[in-house]
């Protein structure tokens, strides 16, 4: 495991593989476990080409499956590539919810999840990249899928509106704007080969998120507390 | 009007059909439907012109005279102009160059790094203007982006001026502070 608890796999190797030939193994087994190999396998070449130049045979070849079994779990590349991203993206969400869930306050709920999203991101590069980088440039059904993930993000922050401090009320773009300042910043720093420093731009990433609510001041004091363990 | 003759479909490039040779069959198939949707030269080609042009407008608004508010404001009215103009070159512009692949995206980011110039001027207002880094710009763009995108998913920016008001509060709160930045939310944009 990964320091965020993602599954750490070494480049080349798509996990266990099933015995050649008649193992006897239980057919349910066997399906897992090829489905498995095969998402792994879609990660690494995903990490290794990007989506979009990643084939199908790239796929089936590191799983070491055939195309017949690839097509037997999915539809196509889109389908296998949304598997992944459903599951690493549930993970990094209920690892969120834990996090926040230590908290009575809303700023500190915020502040835990981000600390647990970017210390998962810095782990876990490859999936950082699979989960907010890759979507944007996949378009169609995955591109959409990703903006549903964002939505549930900004469903999330309006949370955060009964603790607005401002003469003015909030406007309804609030969300969707602080979401995207989190995705820019994140992005830039993956695009820049800069995941392992991910965890520097917390104080940056909960000031962003606070600001609008509880004023400049306030987030600018609340981001320099001390990271949560 | 380049753009537009470049928004019919691209066909899957014949480096994508041939790199799947011998994949025949059903599955064969599957695969080239699946084949890289990067943009060839020509749709990159329009991409620029347009790009060029927005970033021509914009840069002249923002280059006109008064202080950094006002020029925010001037750019911001100018980019909201050009968008609104044509619904179907600002979705060439904003939305479908994300599934174009590398090429279309750089020259996307090299448009967002120019709207984060822009907001980046917001630190000369500040006394200590290290005080801040690019970065905040860059996530300011990053913000603005991803609202206009919602927008444009949700059918369209027809009403992109009345956004503008939310689009530089949130813009210029890193470097006016929030209670300046308020007075944002109450200006009524005439069209």
């Amino acid at each position: 495991m990964g320091k965020g608890g993602g599954q750490r796999r070494a480049r080349g190797d798509s996990g266990p593989r099933l015995p050649a030939g008649r193992h006897g193994l239980p057919r349910e087994f066997v399906t897992r476990n090829q489905r498995e190999r095969i998402i792994t396998a879609l990660v690494d070449a995903v990490a290794e080409k990007g989506y979009n130049d990643t084939t199908v045979a790239d796929i089936t070849k590191a799983a070491s499956v055939s195309r017949r079994t690839f097509y037997e779990h999915f539809s196509g590349k889109e389908e296998c590539f949304l598997a992944a991203y459903e599951m690493v993206v549930e993970h990094i969400r209920d690892a969120m919810v834990v996090a926040a869930g230590a908290f009575e306050e809303w700023p500190q709920k915020v502040r835990a999840a981000l600390a647990t999203m970017l210390r998962f991101l810095s782990g876990e590069p490859e999936l950082a990249r699979l989960c907010l980088i890759e979507p944007i440039g996949a378009g169609g059904e995955i591109g959409a899928r990703h903006r549903a993930t964002m939505q549930g993000i900004v469903e999330m922050l309006r949370a955060g509106r009964p603790a607005h401090t401002g003469a003015r009320p909030l406007p309804e773009t609030t969300e969707e704007a602080v979401v995207g300042g989190i995705s820019a910043l994140i992005v830039r720093e993956l695009g820049a080969g800069r995941a392992a420093d991910l965890e520097k731009q917390l104080p940056q990433l909960v000031e962003l998120v606070l600001a609008p609510y509880l004023g400049a001041e306030e987030a600018e004091r609340q981001a320099q507390e001390p990271a949560p363990a | 009007m380049r753009w537009r003759r470049a928004e019919r479909p691209t066909p899957p490039r014949l480096e994508s059909r041939l790199d799947h040779e011998g994949e025949g069959g059903e599955q064969g198939r599957a695969n080239v439907s699946e084949a890289p949707r990067e943009w060839d030269d020509d749709r990159l080609a329009a991409y620029e012109e347009a790009a060029v042009e927005l970033c021509t407008c914009v840069t002249s608004a923002y280059d006109g005279p008064g202080g950094w508010h006002d020029r925010v404001w001037a750019a911001g009215w100018a980019a909201m102009s050009f968008l609104e103009d044509d619904p179907a070159r600002a979705r060439f512009l904003l939305v479908d160059v994300n599934g174009a692949g590398r090429r279309a995206q750089a020259r996307r980011d090299r448009l967002l790094q120019r709207l984060a110039d822009m907001l980046d001027g917001g630190r000369d207002q500040l006394e200590d203007p290290a005080a801040i880094s690019r970065c905040t710009a860059e996530i300011a763009a990053g913000a603005v982006y991803a609202t206009l995108l919602g927008r444009l998913d949700g059918g369209g920016l027809e009403q992109g001026k009345a956004l503008l008001g939310e689009l530089i509060y949130l813009a210029v709160m890193p470097y006016l502070g929030s209670r300046a930045a308020e007075q944002e939310l109450l200006v009524q944009p005439l069209r």
